[in-house]
């Protein structure tokens, strides 16, 4: 590929990054300081970028210019910043969160395609109890944040700041069509996660735990209500409203990794998970056209349940339900009994 | 605003890398094909480079710009293969592990720790049967060959010269020293990856439905042998003298992702596992070492059952060897059978 047909590749890039109502060329100008016509010169690129201007483009959009000039097969740039109690709290990786799917949301063509490990982060969000309680096992257990230490679990755990970004990351997520792709064990993370606290003595009273395995129940009803429907809407909505619709897809051979791709207009972003809830993204059209045709791999194998299926639907919302009443009876053995 | 580095500045860069005794000028003369004093120009900054010439002398000198130019400390550059159905072949997929492994065998001091979702691929490799089911599983239902669309499992079609390979692996595998960290929940993808072929008939008889499953109980007490005496060795063979440390943790609040981390003379890779056996692996310091404190995290809130725990580990491996039998008796309900 010659020097025009590189820089063009680099600006496809950059545009697939800016917001939908962003103008490309404006942006541009104002970054490297120049008019709007030497911007088209170079998006067009009748004029070359000098290495200063490229360097300065690679650094602002975070893009990999070994990517771009195709040095060394095989490289995907993500990026991602780590929960810590130093340096990227709860509130900083919710900020991080709300800033993605505003992105996303400001494109008139997206989607989010998810398969999942455990239930999606975004259901969570919308049950106070339950963020209250994943947030205090995230934070007391996986993170280890200092102020959690010895600390018994309380429902009103999370700041008022974060009550807010949550509110906004739920509207946020319910104006994005999406596909999930669950199994009847997404569950067991969670059902766990209530056990350890149980046998751990976290729980300050049965009414906790209680208050918990209801909030737990709530929630699948919930999904299995949005399924029913085939729309995104948040609990407690009018169900007459119009919402964005829902596809849920269900299977019992695979168990996802809590991966996303997100139709971003022409483009696509693959989310990763790691370390439970941190997450990596990358907008590396290869890495992300093959978790797209994965998961399109999966979905061909799986049953469709949202709106049609409504045998199968019960069927799975039931195996949950049975797995949830076996942990709250007691009926499962875990490692500690 | 971040730092804009300048051309002058790559050209410092370039001499840095290069070996003392090469002349930075000749050597850019050489990969543009231009004069010294057109090279001087670049390097003084005052001619630009197109991206033509950054690209040839990028790759001329083999040297990666994401990591002389990215300071922002959010960017993790990972390396990854993806395998597709056109272009994936088992046999060099499994002999590209093995280098990797054989790689690994030269440092002095090497560990992984494997976060497990699954059981490590490795521990399959030893058992014919249970490995020529994960093969098959592979090849038909995540890479969709078309020559497996209408095919059945049988364990008469085990490829001896892919076992050889695998088992080679598994080797390698019991020679470095490990740390995994359990949890009950490991064993569901199988249980459910044969459950899923019941209900679609695609054994193509019972006994096959029984020897992958008598397959998978051998590999589970060959991992609990392992465990009892905290050594790794391979199955039909006695820890020995020189057997490797096998550092088995459970717990059944996490359950993992795959990711090994591999630390290779005090530096440390991570592999993390996507989209059913592919991987994307890094090098990066802040990532590997955030990996490794999670990992550390998790540990601390685990059991430790090699060598001592009798108590735990009975208790672990007994916990698995339930499921396994209710899914052989199909007690369990599924999405099919419920």
């Amino acid at each position: 590929m010659d020097s025009a047909g590189i820089q063009i590749q680099l600006f496809n890039q950059i545009r697939s990054l800016l917001p939908a109502h962003i103008s490309l060329s404006e942006k541009i100008a104002s970054l490297l300081d120049i008019s709007i016509d030497s911007s088209y010169r170079r998006i067009r690129g009748e004029k070359e970028l000098s290495f200063e201007e490229l360097s300065r483009l690679c650094m602002e959009f975070n893009i990999s210019i070994d990517q771009i000039l195709n040095l060394g097969e095989g490289k995907v740039l993500f990026s991602g910043r780590f929960i810590s109690p130093e340096k990227f709290r709860f509130e900083d990786a919710l900020r991080q969160i709300l800033k993605q799917l505003q992105r996303i949301n400001s494109f008139e063509e997206k989607k989010l395609v998810y398969q999942n490990k455990d239930i999606s982060f975004f259901f969570y969000l919308m049950f106070p109890d339950i963020i209250a309680f994943k947030y205090f096992v995230w934070m007391k257990t996986h993170f280890q944040f200092p102020e959690f230490k010895n600390t018994p679990f309380s429902f009103d755990v999370l700041t008022e700041e974060q009550h807010s970004l949550i509110r906004q990351i739920k509207q946020s997520f319910i104006t994005i069509p999406s596909i999930e792709i669950m199994n009847p064990d997404n569950i067991l993370t969670d059902l766990r996660q209530i056990e350890y606290f149980k046998v751990t003595g976290a729980f300050q009273s049965a009414e906790d735990l209680k208050r918990i395995y209801d909030g737990v129940e709530k929630m699948i009803a919930h999904i299995e209500l949005l399924a029913q429907l085939g729309r995104k809407f948040l609990p407690g909505e009018d169900l007459d409203k119009e919402g964005c619709p829902h596809t849920l897809y269900v299977h019992d051979f695979h168990y996802g990794d809590n991966e996303a791709v997100a139709l971003v207009g022409e483009n696509k972003m693959t989310v990763l998970t790691h370390a439970a809830i941190n997450v990596i993204t990358t907008n590396d059209k290869q890495m992300s056209d093959y978790s797209w045709d994965f998961m399109q791999n999966i979905i061909r194998k799986s049953t469709l349940i949202s709106v049609a299926g409504e045998k199968a639907r019960t069927r799975f919302f039931n195996l949950i339900r049975d797995r949830i009443h076996e942990f709250r009876s007691d009926k499962v053995k875990s490692l500690i009994h | 605003m971040k730092q804009v580095i300048k051309q002058v500045d790559f050209f410092k860069y370039l001499k840095s890398v290069l070996p003392e005794q090469v002349s930075l000028v000749d050597e850019i003369a050489g990969i543009l094909n231009i004069s010294n004093d057109s090279v001087y120009r670049r390097i003084r900054g005052e001619k630009d480079l197109t991206l033509e010439e950054l690209k040839k002398i990028c790759e001329s000198v083999r040297i990666p710009l994401d990591s002389f130019l990215h300071l922002d400390s959010s960017n993790i550059l990972f390396y990854s293969k993806y395998l597709q159905q056109e272009t994936f072949n088992l046999r060099s997929y499994l002999t590209e592990m093995l280098e990797t492994f054989k790689q690994f065998k030269h440092f002095r001091e090497k560990k992984i720790i494997y976060l497990t979702k699954d059981y490590p691929i490795y521990h399959y490799f030893m058992f014919p049967e249970i490995a020529s089911f994960k093969y098959f599983f592979w090849m038909k239902t995540y890479l969709n060959f078309p020559e497996y669309a209408r095919k059945k499992f049988s364990i008469n079609h085990v490829m001896d010269d892919i076992h050889e390979i695998g088992f080679e692996i598994a080797r390698m595998y019991t020679e470095i020293p490990s740390v995994e960290i359990h949890n009950p929940d490991n064993i569901l993808t199988t249980l459910r990856q044969i459950e899923y072929y019941k209900d679609s008939l695609f054994f193509e008889s019972p006994e096959d439905i029984e020897k992958v499953y008598a397959s998978l109980n051998k590999m589970i007490d060959h991992m609990e042998e392992q465990a009892t005496v905290g050594k790794k060795f391979m199955k039909d063979t006695t820890p020995h003298m020189g057997s490797v440390p096998n550092e088995l943790y459970v717990t059944d609040f996490f359950i993992g992702d795959n990711t090994h981390l591999v630390t290779l003379d005090g530096h440390m890779r991570c592999y993390k596992v996507h989209n059913g056996i592919n991987y994307i692996a890094t090098t990066d310091e802040a990532y590997c070492s955030y990996t490794q404190q999670f990992m550390q995290t998790i540990i601390s809130k685990s059991a430790y059952i090699s060598f001592v725990g009798e108590k735990e580990r009975n208790r672990f491996f007994n916990m698995i060897r339930e499921r396994i039998n209710a899914y052989k008796e199909n007690r369990v309900h599924t999405l099919a059978n419920f």
